[in-house]
């Protein structure tokens, strides 16, 4: 119905298309490490704006979002270990996750279940899980050939290989600039449903589901697809968390790796989609600053700065930056205009 | 022809009020009615249950010759009753367009959507506010967007409840000749408590009372019932 772009997402995309342009940069003027710090931010980024978009858009607070994103990376890992084939391992990294939520969801939706139980029944799934993955030390358990050896995790991963030429694998640039380019494109496909008809309506539900449901529109429907869609995400997320590292562990799974996701969301704030993207990289940057710098307590002064932040900026660092963009350029045009009044009465002289 | 809309012995209790209590009543395709009662008479309660927006305690409602007690708010809004809250129930954070599209849409594709929100915003002269997020319009064109939904969803059966609460004498007037109009495409049944704007729709009246009916007939009718004028009319007009 909106076929103009809005100011707000003229700007998403002006910031996006600058920041693109920096970051594709980067491995021009800056070392694998740089890249490798990059890379993770933008993986966590992506988990981070599957959970957001739930939570903003749709009201939807999936607090164990991070159960996708370890189905993900524990998907790629067997499979890739076992086969070899990394493609199809990081298509089952996405599909996996898709299939779990679709189960998860479709029990705690149309069980009719209450938002707050949302919350915590995801947030039991991610725990559980976690635990489950522990409990697998015993060298016996294996799927395939992989043994999943607990709390230890899965290392030497096989580096992607490129599809259509198996026997060439992506080093680290390479992998910097396709978690770069997925997570764009995850932002973009986010941006375009969120302007279509479905992504109305998952507005709508977050505004009045009993609205919706009297407009004749089935909120249990969109909520699961939405949920769906978002588990695929958070897996892609772990899939090239996987990637990233060539390692996975069972602490993608818990209560850390879950709250961290939100209150990257948090932070950035949940309303727009730049907000998750944002939040995470102020997070984690702040995160691996804090324990370079030696301070003792990463978690502990963390969240004293997270208290301060949700304080003074209670709508996430984006919804701030851009109000005082707006107030800023509201008194640039003031500014301009008496002059532009003067020349326009000069003309007439 | 059989009713559009019935309903059979259709109860609802809240603890140990019964709000609606062993309600027979019928309503047919294209006919306007009014149902009247004083507060607390069930009529929200009634409307609620035929959208399935709360289950009642016992009975069934028939809606052209189809059950649909046991139905989903949504499926009941696609088999085509649409209602409009005595409580605006909108979408606050969204525009008043974008509003209006969310109900025309769910029944027509894209171009058609956007043709419907255009004839439903003039109609409602609301063509100047459409980029305003309905949360910050008066309570009385809040009222009209959600009526505006309603238009566009164009049902077989409106439901109005109230729907001139909060609007001044002149949109009140407008309110009685939009349901005129919309009636002569669908049935309708308005909730209301001012008397004038009731004569001025001129429809079949329904009078509820403590969850009952306690009479039905043409508004002249029931304006000399004695029963209806001692619980109802009678205070009111004092
Ligand atoms: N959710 C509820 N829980 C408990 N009691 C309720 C509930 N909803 C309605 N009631 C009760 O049911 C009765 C009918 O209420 P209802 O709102 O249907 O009346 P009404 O005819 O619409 O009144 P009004 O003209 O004031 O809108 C009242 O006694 C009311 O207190
Ligand atoms: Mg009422």
């Amino acid at each position: 119905m909106t076929p103009k772009l809005s100011t707000t997402e003229i700007a998403t995309l002006i910031i996006l298309a600058l920041a693109s342009v920096a970051i594709l940069a980067v491995p021009k003027f800056a070392g694998l490490s740089l890249q490798l710090d990059l890379s993770i931010i933008f993986v966590y980024a992506i988990l981070a704006l599957s959970m957001g978009f739930m939570w903003g858009q749709v009201g939807m607070l999936s607090f164990g979002q991070t159960v996708f994103f370890g189905i993900g990376g524990y998907s790629y890992a067997i499979f890739a270990l076992n086969t070899g084939d990394t493609t199809t391992a990081m298509l089952l990294a996405i599909l996996l996750p898709m299939l779990v939520a679709a189960l998860l969801g479709y029990f705690i939706i149309y069980g009719g279940i209450n938002d707050i139980y949302f919350a915590v029944i995801t947030m039991v799934a991610t725990i559980a899980l976690e635990k489950a993955v522990r409990a697998t030390s015993d060298p016996r358990i294996k799927i395939g050939d992989v043994r999943l050896q607990g709390q230890n995790g899965i290392a030497a991963l096989p580096d992607l290989k490129v599809p259509w030429n198996p026997s060439e694998t992506l080093f680290v640039t390479e992998v910097y600039y396709l978690i770069f380019i997925a997570m764009l494109l995850v932002t973009a496909a986010y941006a375009l449903l969120l302007r279509a008809r479905v992504g109305r309506v998952l507005v709508g539900i977050r505004e009045n589901e009993q609205r919706i449901a009297l407009l004749g529109y089935d909120p249990r429907r969109y909520k699961l697809l939405i949920f769906v869609i978002s588990g695929g995400v958070a897996g892609l997320a772990g899939g090239l968390y996987a990637v990233w590292g060539n390692f996975v562990a069972p602490e993608m799974m818990n209560l850390n790796a879950s709250a961290s996701v939100v209150i990257n969301v948090l932070v950035g704030g949940k309303a727009s989609l730049l907000g998750p993207l944002v939040g995470t990289g102020i997070v984690q940057s702040l995160t691996s600053w804090l324990g370079s710098a030696g301070v003792g307590q990463v978690n502990v002064v963390l969240g004293l700065i997270l208290i301060a932040a949700v304080q003074v900026f209670p709508q996430g660092v984006v919804p701030m930056v851009s109000a005082i963009c707006r107030w800023g350029l509201g008194h640039l045009v003031r500014l301009a205009q008496p002059s532009r009044r003067a020349s326009a009465t000069g003309g007439k002289q | 022809m059989t009713a559009l809309l019935e309903t059979r012995d259709l109860t609802r209790r809240f603890g140990g009020v019964t709000a609606i209590d062993n309600v027979n009543f019928a309503v047919d395709h294209k006919e306007l009615r009014c149902l009247i009662g004083s507060n607390g008479a069930g009529k929200s309660t009634f409307f609620k249950m035929l959208t399935a927006q709360m289950p009642p305690s016992t009975g069934r409602i028939i809606f052209d010759n189809r059950d649909i007690t046991d139905l989903e708010p949504s499926e009941i809004a696609r088999l085509g009753i649409g209602i409009k809250n005595q409580v605006p129930d909108v979408l606050d954070g969204m525009s008043v367009e974008e509003n209006i599209w969310l109900a025309a849409r769910s029944r027509v594709g894209r171009e058609g959507a956007l043709s419907v929100v255009e004839d439903t915003l003039a109609l409602l002269d609301l063509r100047v506010r459409r980029k305003d997020l309905v949360g910050n319009l008066a309570h009385g064109q809040r009222q009209w967007v959600e009526f505006g939904m309603v238009i566009a969803l164009a049902p077989r059966l409106a439901l109005l409840d109230e729907p001139t609460a909060g609007m001044t004498a002149a949109e009140t007037i407008r309110t009685a000749e939009l349901i005129a109009e919309l009636n002569k495409t669908m049935a309708v049944i308005v909730v209301e408590h001012d008397m004038q704007f009731i004569r001025r729709l001129n429809a079949f009246v329904t009078v509820f009372h403590q969850g009952r009916v306690l009479a039905e007939g043409p508004m002249h009718r029931i304006m000399e019932n004695e029963e209806v004028r001692n619980v109802y009319l009678g205070r009111d007009a004092a």
